[in-house]
C-alpha cells in the first residue's frame, strides 16, 4: 500500500482558508473550493484535467476513494444534464418564438408588399428583437397607409376636379366640387376652381343674355325694317296717283293761262310745275330705293366682267360726253342679283363721272379676295370727298352740293349701300378732297368660285 | 344604355380610380361601367369614388382569386 501524502506538505502549502488546509483531508480531489496553483477551484469535474497530473490525486485515490469519486461524479453530471436539458428547453422556446415571429414578420411584409397597407401585426414578443422588428413592420405600415391614403384623396380630388370641369365645358353651369378634403391643397384647389365657375359661368350667363337681347333688338329692328320699307313703298306708289293728277293740272294751268294772267301767276305756276317735277322725281327714288328689299330678285351665279359692261353700255352718253376713261381688272363670278349688281356698279362709275373735275375722268374698277370675301373697288381721280362726310353720303336724300352744281336727289349711294347690304357685305369710302375717291363694297365668295377669279 | 368594360388589373392604386376617372366624361346619364381590378383597396377605392361623384355604385362580384368586377351606373 502506497504511503498517503498530505498536499499541503508537498507543496509546502500556507493556505489556511483553503478547506483542506483545515480539514486535512486527503481526498483534496473531492472538496470543491480548494486553494490549488493560486486559484480557488470547483467541483471534481471542473478541475479533473488538473487532478489528473496532481501528485497527491495520483497517490491518494485508491478503492475506498474510488467509489466515493464515482459517485461525486455522477452526482456532477446529473447536474450537468439537467442543466444541460434545462439550455435545450431554453433554446426551443427561443426559436419556436423566432420562427413565429418571423413568419408573422413576414406575412406583414407580404401584405404591404401587395399593395395592402393596412397591416397591424401584435407587437409582443419574449424576444425584444422580434417585438422590435414587428413595431417596424406596424409603423412602416402605418406610415404607408399615411401616404396611400393621401394619395386616395388625391387621385378622388382629381377625378372630381375632372368630372366638374368637363360638366361645366359640356355647359352644366350649375356644377360645383362639393364635399371637404383634408388636404389643404385640394381645399384651396377645391375654392379656387368653383369660384373660378362661377366667374365664366356669371359671363356666360351674362353674354347669353345679353345675345338674347341682340337677338330680340335685330328681331325688333328687322321688323321695322320690314314695315318701314313696306310703308315707303306703298307711300310712294299711292303718292303717284294724286301727284301725277296736281302736276298734270298744274301743266295744263301753265300751257292754259300761261301770259294770260299777271306775272306773279306766272310765277307761281312755274314753282308749282318745277315743285311738282321734283317731287315726282323724288317719290321714284323713293320707290326705287324701298324696290331694293321689296323687289329683289334670287342671287344667281353672276359674271361681274358682264355686269362692268352691261353698266358701262348704259352709261355710254355720260361716258362720251365726258370723254371719261373707264377700266376694269378681270372681275370674279359671284351669287348676286345681277340686275342690282349692274346698278351697283353704274350708280358709282355715274357718280365718279358726275363729280369730276376739270381733268379727265380716269375710273377703275378692281376686285381683291381677301380670305371668303370679295372686296370690289371703284376709283376715280374726282373732286374726292372731305372725311367728316364719309357716312353721311351714304343716307338717303343727303347732297354734299347745290342743285344747280351737280343734279340729283342724293339717293344713289343709299341705294348702293343697300344693296350690298342685300348681298350680306358692306361699303365704305376712302377718299381726299380733290384728289379722287375709292369707293369700296364687299360680297361674299360664292362656294362654287372659291378662289378664282372670272 | 351602353355596357362598357374597363380592365385594371393588374394596376396598384389609385391608378383604377384615375382610369374611371378619364372614362366618366364618355358616359352618358344610364350607361354602365364594368370594372375589373385586382388591386387590395380595388372596391373601397371605387365605392368612394362613386359616393363623391354621385355615381350608382350599382354591385361587385369577387372571383375569389382576388380579382372583383364592379358595376357602376352613371
Amino acid at each position: 500500500m502506497k504511503k498517503k501524502v498530505r498536499c499541503w506538505e508537498l507543496f509546502k502549502c500556507e493556505k489556511k482558508e483553503c478547506p483542506v488546509y483545515e480539514s486535512r483531508e486527503l481526498n483534496c480531489w473531492l472538496i470543491p473550493g480548494t486553494h490549488c496553483r493560486n486559484e480557488i477551484q470547483g467541483k471534481f469535474l471542473e478541475k479533473i484535467e488538473m487532478c489528473l497530473d496532481c501528485e497527491p490525486f495520483k497517490t491518494n485515490i485508491d478503492v475506498d476513494s474510488m467509489g466515493e469519486t464515482l459517485k461525486v461524479v455522477n452526482e456532477q453530471l446529473k447536474e450537468f444534464r439537467r442543466m444541460v436539458d434545462e439550455r435545450d428547453r431554453e433554446l426551443e422556446g427561443t426559436s419556436m418564438e423566432l420562427a413565429l415571429g418571423l413568419s408573422e414578420v413576414f406575412e406583414g411584409l407580404k401584405e404591404i408588399s401587395q399593395g395592402n397597407p393596412g397591416v397591424a401585426i401584435p407587437e409582443t414578443s419574449q424576444l425584444e428583437l422580434i417585438s422590435k422588428l414587428k413595431h417596424m413592420v406596424n409603423m412602416t405600415a402605418e406610415n404607408l397607409t399615411e401616404i396611400v391614403d393621401l394619395s386616395h384623396e388625391f387621385a378622388i380630388g382629381l377625378a372630381q376636379h375632372f368630372d366638374t370641369l368637363d360638366r361645366v365645358s359640356k355647359g352644366d353651369l350649375a356644377a360645383r366640387i362639393s364635399g371637404v378634403s383634408e388636404v389643404e391643397l385640394l381645399e384651396s384647389l377645391k375654392n379656387v376652381t368653383n369660384h373660378m365657375i362661377d366667374s365664366v359661368s356669371r359671363e356666360i350667363t351674362e353674354r347669353q343674355r345679353a345675345e338674347k337681347e341682340l337677338k330680340e333688338t335685330l328681331g325688333e329692328l328687322a321688323r321695322s325694317n320690314a314695315e318701314l320699307e313696306q310703308f315707303a313703298y306703298v307711300a310712294s306708289h299711292d303718292l303717284q296717283e294724286p301727284l301725277r293728277m296736281v302736276s298734270s293740272y298744274v301743266q295744263l294751268l301753265a300751257r292754259r293761262y300761261k301770259s294770260k294772267l299777271d306775272k306773279d301767276a306766272d310765277e307761281f305756276i312755274g314753282f308749282a310745275v318745277d315743285g311738282a317735277n321734283r317731287m315726282q322725281t323724288l317719290i321714284n327714288d323713293l320707290l326705287t330705293y324701298s324696290r331694293v328689299g321689296t323687289k329683289g330678285k334670287p342671287f344667281q351665279t353672276t359674271d361681274c366682267n358682264e355686269v362692268f359692261s352691261e353698266a358701262l353700255l348704259n352709261l355710254s352718253a355720260a361716258t362720251e360726253e365726258s370723254g371719261a376713261i373707264i377700266t376694269s381688272d378681270n372681275l370674279p363670278t359671284v351669287m348676286t342679283d345681277k340686275t342690282q349688281m349692274v346698278q351697283l356698279i353704274q350708280n358709282l362709275v355715274a357718280n365718279a363721272i358726275k363729280f369730276r373735275n376739270k381733268d379727265r375722268p380716269r375710273i377703275h374698277v378692281s376686285s381683291e379676295q381677301k380670305n371668303s370675301t370679295w372686296v370690289f373697288s371703284v376709283s376715280d381721280n374726282g373732286i374726292g370727298i372731305d372725311s367728316q362726310y364719309y357716312e353721311r353720303i351714304f343716307a338717303i336724300f343727303q347732297r354734299l352740293h347745290g342743285k344747280t352744281e351737280y343734279p340729283g336727289t342724293g339717293i344713289g349711294l343709299a341705294v348702293c349701300k343697300r344693296i350690298v347690304e342685300r348681298h350680306g357685305g358692306r361699303m365704305w369710302v376712302d377718299s381726299e378732297c380733290g384728289k379722287g375717291s375709292r369707293f369700296y363694297f364687299t360680297t361674299p365668295v360664292s362656294e362654287s368660285s372659291l378662289g378664282s377669279p372670272g | 344604355m351602353a355596357l362598357e368594360v374597363l380592365d385594371t388589373l393588374g394596376q396598384k392604386c389609385p391608378q383604377p380610380v384615375l382610369k374611371i376617372a378619364v372614362k366618366a366624361p364618355d358616359m352618358k346619364p344610364g350607361d354602365i361601367l364594368e370594372v375589373l381590378g385586382d388591386c387590395p383597396t380595388f372596391e373601397k377605392d371605387v365605392r368612394t369614388w362613386c359616393e363623391r361623384l354621385g355615381k350608382v355604385f350599382l354591385s361587385v362580384q369577387d372571383n375569389g382569386r382576388k380579382e372583383k368586377r364592379i358595376q357602376i351606373q352613371f
